[in-house]
């Protein structure tokens, strides 16, 4: 699986094992005009590398300086996408940066019952 | 004037790449004045996305393709005004002030972002997010405005540092 490199945004893929958790490093900034735009191809070729190696997905938001508001409108549809295709996601952020906790922890509005969605602060 | 009056005001070109350079700008200076890290991103993000609203909405049909942008403060206490031209003074106000009502309809700034990522997540155009002004209101923790200004719309947030 290939990572990304969009603008001042750097998304660096790493898998753990067979079934292992399939983990995306979040770095630099996003800032796009319409990132929605730009991660759409990355976000459904990793959708389909999860359900076929059956893994579950990491995104891992420590090392980010800014994500716009537009950035976080694509990650909450694509929680909702890896929901409808029963894949895991877990989002782990830096509790101790403020903007991160704000921006990240909100997300907690989106986890059911179903598990599909985990918020993990650092 | 006080130790701690400060104040940036300049015209922009509507370029998008100048969204970076001007909140880094902003935020550099707020590190440069102050210890506060987190202080700094606020006012970064509150930059950010009032500038990304008046490149996105603007009317750039003019000859004029600038707009302006303060940042003022003393204190513990800043502004951050964003003025650009709009096709229509009036709707647009109206439009901005629909959202900040809807925002002040929540027992809290931080209920009305998250029903707004509740909306987020199931709109079915990614290009439109309208979570900017509530994500100043909850995550900057700002007090904001709207109003005319000739065929300009000027927004102005208030930040408590």
């Amino acid at each position: 699986m290939k990572g990304l490199v969009a603008g001042d945004l750097v998304l660096v893929t790493e898998q753990v094992g067979a079934h292992g958790p399939l983990r995306v490093f979040w770095r630099g900034k996003s800032n796009e005009r319409n990132p929605g735009k730009e991660l759409a191809g990355f976000f459904a070729s990793l959708l389909e590398a999860a359900r076929v190696r059956r893994a579950p997905l990491e995104f891992h938001f420590g090392a980010m300086e800014y994500v716009n508001s537009a950035t976080l409108t694509a990650l909450v549809q694509f929680i909702e996408q890896c929901r409808s295709a029963a894949v895991k996601l877990t989002v782990i952020f830096d509790a101790e940066r403020k903007w991160q906790r704000l921006s990240f922890d909100a997300l907690r509005v989106l986890v059911k019952g179903d598990g599909l969605l985990e918020l993990r602060p650092i | 004037m006080g130790k701690y009056s400060f104040s940036i005001d300049v015209p922009i070109r509507n370029e998008w790449a100048n969204i970076d350079l001007l909140l880094t700008s902003v935020k550099y200076c707020f590190a440069a004045m102050f210890s506060d890290v987190d202080g700094c991103q606020t006012m970064a993000m509150v930059t950010g996305e009032l500038l990304e609203n008046a490149i996105k909405y603007g009317d750039w049909s003019g000859r004029d393709r600038t707009f302006r942008f303060q940042v003022s403060g003393e204190g513990k206490q800043a502004r951050v005004v964003v003025e650009n031209p709009v096709s229509d003074v009036g709707e647009t106000v109206r439009t901005i002030e629909s959202t900040l009502v809807w925002i002040r309809g929540f027992p809290s700034a931080e209920e009305a972002y998250r029903a707004r990522l509740l909306e987020a997540a199931t709109a079915k155009d990614s290009g439109v997010s309208k979570l900017g002004l509530v994500r100043i209101a909850h995550q900057g923790g700002c007090k904001l405005h709207v109003e005319a200004a000739g065929h300009c719309v000027r927004v102005v947030a208030e930040v408590a540092l």
